[in-house]
């Protein structure tokens, strides 16, 4: 697997983790 | 390679990156939203009900009696959706941090409302147990990923090969070698015409198979033979 690739993935997770945490926030308010 | 992956077709790659990514975001909605309603219910006291035909002393929270369960079952699929989008080339792999994420977050709660619980009381004993356990339980595998080698294994993956490209080929083997190896044989393995005839079928089996090429071919066949008059 090629370095840019890796980074990518790596990019793409960390975005994932961030934009879970406030999706669950948002949510979690909205449905209580 | 396409897409930065070796041997993966570029529709099999984006498959795979979109899995992984919505894997890691679905667990972490999930314990999000697990973290958020364990702290609605120790905000009344650690315990409640929901429905049922009791009366019920302290019903919980709103949502909460469904959240838990969706969360939990909803972090558990995500993993394994997550799962099948990892890259055995390499990559992250960040499900290997899920046992500690969610162990720490959740005696996080155990210890910050152990250390001040909501009735004002103090200390609440048991919680602080639970946080020690969920802590020493979630702490301890993070030690390892978080060493040189773990963090390498988890957010890189193996090193690909020298120079950037696919591992070579294993080497073909040469003309010396392959007489060389005729020669060496044990004098048994070739006593009988027979073991002649299946080494003689081999080497034709390789040059059909382009190992070697017609030139090659005879020169073996040459050797075999001239071994064969010798004895």
């Amino acid at each position: 697997m090629s370095t840019p690739m890796r980074v990518i993935l790596l990019l793409l997770q960390a975005v994932a983790i961030a934009v879970g945490i406030w999706l669950g926030v948002i949510t979690y308010h909205a449905v209580t | 390679m396409a897409l930065g992956v070796d041997d993966v077709p570029a529709g099999r790659v984006v498959l795979k990156t979109t899995l992984l990514t919505v894997g890691t975001l679905g667990f972490v909605f999930c314990l999000t939203m697990m973290y958020l309603s364990m702290r609605a219910v120790m905000d009344v006291g650690g315990a409640c009900a929901d429905g049922g035909a009791f009366e019920i002393r302290q019903p919980c929270p709103e949502g909460t009696a469904w959240i838990m369960p969706v969360a939990i079952f909803g972090g558990l699929a995500s993993l394994g959706i997550g799962a099948i989008g990892i890259f055995r080339q390499g990559g992250p792999k960040p499900f290997a941090f899920a046992w500690s994420a969610l162990f720490l977050a959740l005696g996080w709660n155990f210890l910050e409302y152990g250390l001040d619980s909501p009735g004002g009381g103090g200390l609440e004993w048991g919680w602080l147990v639970c946080a020690v356990v969920f802590i020493l339980m979630g702490g301890l595998p993070l030690i390892g990923l978080l060493s040189p080698a773990g963090i390498r294994w988890t957010l890189w993956g193996p090193r690909p090969p020298e120079g950037g490209g696919p591992a070579p080929p294993p080497a073909k083997p040469t003309l010396r070698d392959m007489v060389t190896t005729v020669r060496t044989a044990p004098r048994k393995a070739r006593a009988s015409p027979g073991d002649m005839v299946s080494q003689l079928e081999r080497l034709a089996d390789l040059r059909d198979r382009g190992a070697i090429d017609a030139g090659e071919y005879e020169m073996a066949k040459d050797a075999i033979l001239q071994t064969e008059a010798d004895r």
